[in-house]
């Protein structure tokens, strides 16, 4: 890191906060600070619930992914533009014309307070802790390869993003989502042209493409039918929408993005440009990771990624058999540059039987590779077992730290954090409100003014940005926290999906039976999790079929009991 | 009042985009592999 790279990153991390701050002074009543004054056109809403989405672990772990398992990860958003296309047609129309602040308040109106207080809460347990995490996650990326203090960054983040998120709410948000955007997409298009740039002077976009198509990385589509994979165009199209139903449809962090919006079809025309643009826009970001795996083709690469892991390693008593996979790893390369050579020179000649020997070559030289790499994970493990041993997350951020020019390596820093920012300011900006409005305001006796009610929602986002740098703090005192995080998000957002179905296309069906229901599917869905009846990510689904299937029996139940008898 | 549910051509303009899209995928998939 340059003096220019610190003054990029602090320049615009700092113009970011300012502008949020200064935009959105002497913002008054609830309208103002919730729902932005309902004045949100759709490209602003469409870039809002994109940023919000796209952490800053999706610009370091997805070209990760690309670089060792190819594109095929672009499946599993397949199901999102139908899930779109179902939120605009069934979520918007009700919500706006409820004129709801909060998707839980929807709930009231239609059961009861008792069933929306239930799913308020299961949303703040939920996303309380993923806030932590989505703070977390970069910052132990970052403190590994850049050697900052892990605490010091989940602080200095937690802060920047609480200046804005308290002091402007939901407009804060809104306006620094399109600056952020402009940055995120900005950098990235920049890191895309200048890794073609370092290809050498031989290879073009084309034969990159050629390159990474011999070693699998282009496999975009599959079509098999088998459930242990987990990316295919059929779990992408059934899993993927109904992930995105529930997140988009009933999480508070992304209703809060379209219900500012000026009207009932901006809000659509928002989450349609959402709809359009995500499918290219992850393609591209793998596109990154493949052509970091096709500049590694040529360049050296480490045997493992993450910095702390070999320091791991290498200061235990395994350093000695480490040394000897690193050599073996380099001769391997040497290898692989060979036949990549060979295959290049043969693709230029368009001979063909050397153009299939040397895919064969450069496929067996992979599986030596990925082997030894595997070996060197093992060996990391046994050194220490607290270390990540899988090394996608760094794969990226070491490709930019030790390649990018001056300047640009603090241009994707700036990246990383303003996506980190981006997505923990929604979660705050929510959290917040549902704190506020769904609980204090709705369960307080008495009358209080508006300010009353701003001042309470900035109190409470000040509140859960203080605990999610705190859970951001002890969350490497775990293992395997962000797994944990999803595990929990797996276990909640059935459940509140089903609710949301209830009230939408279950129109016989009445409160008392909807909390029953929620409440039973809930324990339910835990002892499932607990005894291990399925993979988590089948959570989602299996708490959603059984809080429909228990609320529809129960108030079978009760409207048979209630009944009169009929006399023979 | 509840407003009937209306099918819009942007929908319908989100679903021919996203098979294209995938046409494309398959496209490159089959071209360079």
């Amino acid at each position: 890191m340059g003096t220019l790279d610190w003054m990029i990153l602090g320049g615009t991390l700092l113009f970011i906060v300012g502008y949020g701050v200064w935009r959105t002074r002497g913002n008054k009543d609830v309208d103002d600070y919730v729902l932005a004054r309902n004045t949100s056109r759709w490209w602003t809403i469409g870039l809002s619930v994109m940023a919000t989405q796209a952490s800053a672990i999706t610009f370091l772990s997805t070209p990760g992914q690309a670089y060792h398992d190819g594109m095929g990860f672009v499946q599993f958003y397949f199901g999102l533009p139908l899930a779109m296309i179902v939120i605009c047609l069934v979520f918007i129309p009700m919500f706006h014309n409820l004129k709801v602040y909060t998707a839980y308040e929807f709930l009231e109106n239609r059961f009861d307070l008792k069933t929306r207080s239930l799913a308020a809460v299961l949303f703040l347990v939920q996303r309380g802790l993923a806030a932590g995490i989505t703070i977390f996650a970069p910052s132990i990326i970052l403190s590994a390869v850049l050697g900052w203090d892990l605490r010091t960054l989940n602080i200095i983040i937690g802060i920047l993003v609480i200046i804005y998120t308290v002091s402007g709410g939901t407009e804060a948000v809104r306006v620094t989502h399109k600056q952020q955007m402009f940055i995120i997409m900005t950098g990235m298009f920049v890191a895309f042209f200048f890794i073609l740039g370092y290809l050498p002077a031989d290879i073009d976009f084309g034969k990159a493409l050629k390159i990474a198509g011999a070693s699998g990385k282009l496999d975009i589509l599959d079509f098999d039918f088998n459930t242990s994979s987990r990316y295919t165009f059929w779990s992408g199209i059934t899993g993927g929408l109904f992930l995105a139903l529930a997140y988009f449809g009933t999480d508070q962090s992304q209703v809060q993005r379209y219900l500012s919006g000026k009207s009932i079809r901006e809000s659509q025309l928002g989450l349609i440009f959402n709809a359009i643009l995500k499918i290219p826009m992850q393609f591209f970001i793998l596109l990154v990771g493949v052509m970091v795996f096709v500049f590694y083709q040529y360049n050296p690469s480490p045997l493992n990624f993450n910095p702390a892991a070999t320091d791991a390693v290498m200061q235990s008593g395994y350093s000695t058999d480490y040394k000897l996979l690193q050599d073996n790893h380099h001769l391997i390369e040497e290898e692989k540059r060979m036949a990549q050579q060979r295959f290049s020179e043969a693709l230029e000649l368009k001979e063909y039987d050397a153009i299939i020997a040397a895919e064969k070559r450069i496929g067996a030289i992979h599986e030596k590779e990925k082997n030894n790499r595997e070996a060197a994970r093992m060996l990391i493990a046994e050194a220490d077992s607290t270390v990540e041993t899988n090394d996608k997350d760094y794969v990226f951020i070491h490709f930019i730290l030790h390649n990018l020019p001056r300047g640009l390596i603090g241009l994707l820093l700036a990246v990383i954090l303003s996506a980190a920012m981006s997505s923990t300011a929604s979660e705050l900006n929510a959290l917040g409100t549902i704190s506020a409005l769904d609980l204090y305001k709705r369960n307080k006796k008495g009358v209080f003014t508006a300010e009353h009610y701003v001042r309470a929602s900035k109190w409470f986002t000040l509140l859960w940005g203080a605990i999610a740098i705190s859970v951001a703090c002890v969350a490497n005192l775990f293992d395997n926290l962000i797994q944990l995080v999803n595990i929990i998000g797996s276990i909640f957002y059935g459940n509140v999906l089903g609710i949301f179905l209830l009230a939408f296309f279950f129109k016989f069906i009445r409160g008392n039976s909807v909390f029953i229901a929620a409440i039973f599917t809930q324990i339910i869905v835990i002892i499932g999790w607990y005894l291990d009846w399925m993979s988590y990510l089948w959570l989602n689904a299996f708490g959603c079929a059984l809080i429909i299937f228990f609320a529809c029996i129960l108030e079978g139940f009760d409207r048979m009991l209630r009944s009169p008898r009929l006399e023979t | 009042m509840k407003e009937p549910t209306v099918w819009k051509r942007e929908y319908t303009l989100v679903l021919i985009l996203n098979a294209l899209y995938i046409l494309i995928f398959y496209f490159v998939m089959t071209a360079y592999s």
